[in-house]
């Protein structure tokens, strides 16, 4: 069984009320270990209520939600199992902090577990050297006192201390500066590739989705609109469109090459790619 | 007279106490009737704190921002100030405070006590220019996030200001919202609002007229978007990048593919190399030009 495995789930908010409002209807998904994953889709699609199906936040109103063989399902399900090693972080993750100190604020969920004290402060350390923040500079000062890009990778880094399976990221990067952007992006990435983390992301962004991820899932109206590998996905800029999505801005130029009789390959992702696929183009039209 | 004249403008948060921070260290800018700019900046640059400025939401440590002449330290100014400049925030649901779109597009002009039939026509006026005019029964929070800033706009322009300041109004919108949001702006630009877009987003800066580019409370850069993103290491030093076509073109042209220099836009990218393909056809395989 993959890691995580939705079957026909549906969530319904305030049912048999007058508010009553459908978020997911039949999604069918599954996920295995190791892989990195987009979710993308307009808002309300559902993204954020399916994510927290994930870390039992929210239970199934019908359909099954399997997380590491745990039915999420039924009431009695282990949940402290899948909320430890489902690790969510929330958009914004910086209005969560709390403690005087960045060393406490890591240390916080490392500690309810009731870990000896070393233990959790190699997990500490660890955590904030992933996210890129040096505890020896930082673990004594308070968090309130860091800039709007160290704070969120704090915030991460609580998380992170939980050592979890799969991170789940809801738009880890928004209202950071370019390179604040780039910086966060490249240490989740690293955590993916040298630690092996499953990862989810959530994000808006298509030239974030095209430079991260492996597949992406796409989500309209509370169901699975398309699912596949990356650039399989980007091949299918009309279909994007129409549910208000677009391609990254590099594979859009290449549409516009091809439209133009230039023979480009549509399915490009990176600059590097595009650089090669242009020359290409240009030696042998 | 400019719209906005700010001169040595210095803020201190916190000033006199050992947690003073310094946000705004000395700008000086005019910005026109009618302009349309970008405001760029690293995280902690100023920007945030430059647009409270503009109406008078903050007021000077030192130095002064005049609006339509007004200085915004004269409390007697305050409100007049506040009519010429409204400002759309990041989050569209904490600007929204009535229940239905119309009456929350209303809040503002009866506010100033204006006889209802005008508050009407301004109402359905400012819904028209949004595109949201088929939503004034709506409630606000059944819409998306693009049509809730749009909304959101439509409030301020039933003030019928002069400037309208968007501080990151696009950043927690779908792709789809941001484009309504700047489509919505460049609309009110044509019809003569001043307009100040602060953004993260390099691609939407490229799109206005002329770009700020802010570093430590300071004007790093202030000229046309070709002009900045033709200072690729300047920028990275400030923590911007480029675009990603801009960023393409750059590199294409180190490669010795001669494409023109100033492309900001996909559409002229993809012309440029399309005529160069054309041009070499029929002239076999040629070298690569690298130096």
């Amino acid at each position: 069984m993959a890691l995580i495995e939705c079957v026909d789930l549906t969530h319904v908010y305030l049912r048999g009320t007058p508010l009553e409002a459908v978020a997911l209807r039949g999604v069918t998904l599954s996920i295995d270990a190791g892989t990195f994953v987009g979710l993308l889709g307009p808002t309300g699609s559902g993204k954020s209520t399916l994510i927290q199906h994930f870390n039992a936040l929210l239970r199934p109103t019908s359909g099954t939600v399997h997380v590491a063989g745990i039915d999420l399902s039924q009431p009695r399900a282990d949940v402290k199992t899948v909320r430890r090693q489902v690790g969510l972080v929330f958009q914004y993750p910086e209005h969560q902090l709390f403690e005087e100190t960045v060393f406490d604020d890591v240390a916080y969920g490392p500690r309810n577990l009731g870990l000896a004290t070393e233990e959790i402060q190699d997990r500490v350390q660890d955590a904030l050297r992933l996210v890129g923040v040096d505890p020896d500079a930082f673990g004594r000062r308070s968090p309130f006192s860091l800039s709007g890009g160290e704070m969120r990778r704090v915030a991460i880094a609580g998380v992170l201390a939980m050592q979890p399976q799969v991170l789940v990221l809801d738009e880890p990067a928004a209202g950071l500066d370019p390179q604040g952007k780039q910086e966060i992006l490249g240490q989740i990435r690293t955590l993916h590739r040298e630690r092996g983390l499953t990862v989810i992301l959530i994000t808006h962004s298509m030239d974030e989705a095209a430079q991260l991820v492996d597949r992406i899932v796409v989500m309209n109206r509370g169901q699975v609109a398309m699912d596949g590998p990356v650039r399989g996905i980007f091949r299918r800029a009309d279909e994007l469109a129409s549910i208000g999505l677009g391609v990254p801005a590099i594979t859009d130029l290449m549409l516009r090459l091809r439209r133009r009789g230039v023979a480009v390959r549509p399915d490009v992702l990176s600059l590097e790619e595009a650089r090669a696929a242009i020359w290409e183009a240009v030696r042998w039209n | 007279m400019a719209l906005i004249e700010i001169q040595n403008l210095h803020h201190t948060y916190h000033a006199g106490t050992p947690e003073a921070v310094v946000a705004l260290d000395g700008i000086s800018l005019t910005i026109e009737r009618g302009e349309f700019v970008a405001i760029v900046g690293g995280n902690g640059s100023g920007k945030s704190t430059l647009a409270k400025h503009l109406n008078a939401l903050l007021l000077p440590t030192e130095g002064e921002v005049r609006v339509d002449g007004l200085d915004t330290r004269e409390p007697a100014s305050t409100w007049e100030v506040r009519q010429r400049v409204g400002m759309v925030f990041q989050n569209p649901d904490n600007q929204l405070v009535a229940t239905v779109v119309e009456e929350d597009v209303a809040f503002g002009p009866e506010n100033l006590g204006l006889p209802s039939r005008e508050i009407v026509e301004r109402v359905e006026e400012s819904l028209r220019v949004v595109g949201m005019l088929d939503y004034r029964r709506h409630q606000p929070h059944l819409l998306s996030g693009g049509q809730k800033q749009r909304v959101a706009i439509a409030g301020i322009l039933a003030m019928r200001p002069q400037c309208l300041v968007l501080d990151e109004a696009t950043t927690m919108l779908d792709p789809l919202g941001q484009r309504e949001v700047m489509e919505t702006i460049h609309t009110l630009n044509r019809e003569g609002v001043t307009v100040i877009h602060i953004t993260h987003a390099m691609e939407e800066a490229a799109q206005c007229p002329r770009m700020i580019v802010l570093s430590s409370g300071r004007v790093a850069m202030d000229g046309l978007p070709v002009d900045v993103f033709s200072r690729a290491d300047d920028l990275h030093r400030l923590r911007l990048v480029l675009p990603p076509i801009p960023a393409l073109a750059s590199q294409l042209r180190r490669d010795g593919l001669p494409v023109p220099e100033r492309i900001l836009d996909a559409d002229d990218l993809a012309s440029a190399i399309a005529s160069l393909a054309t041009e070499r056809v029929g002239h076999g395989r040629v070298g690569n030009g690298a130096d």
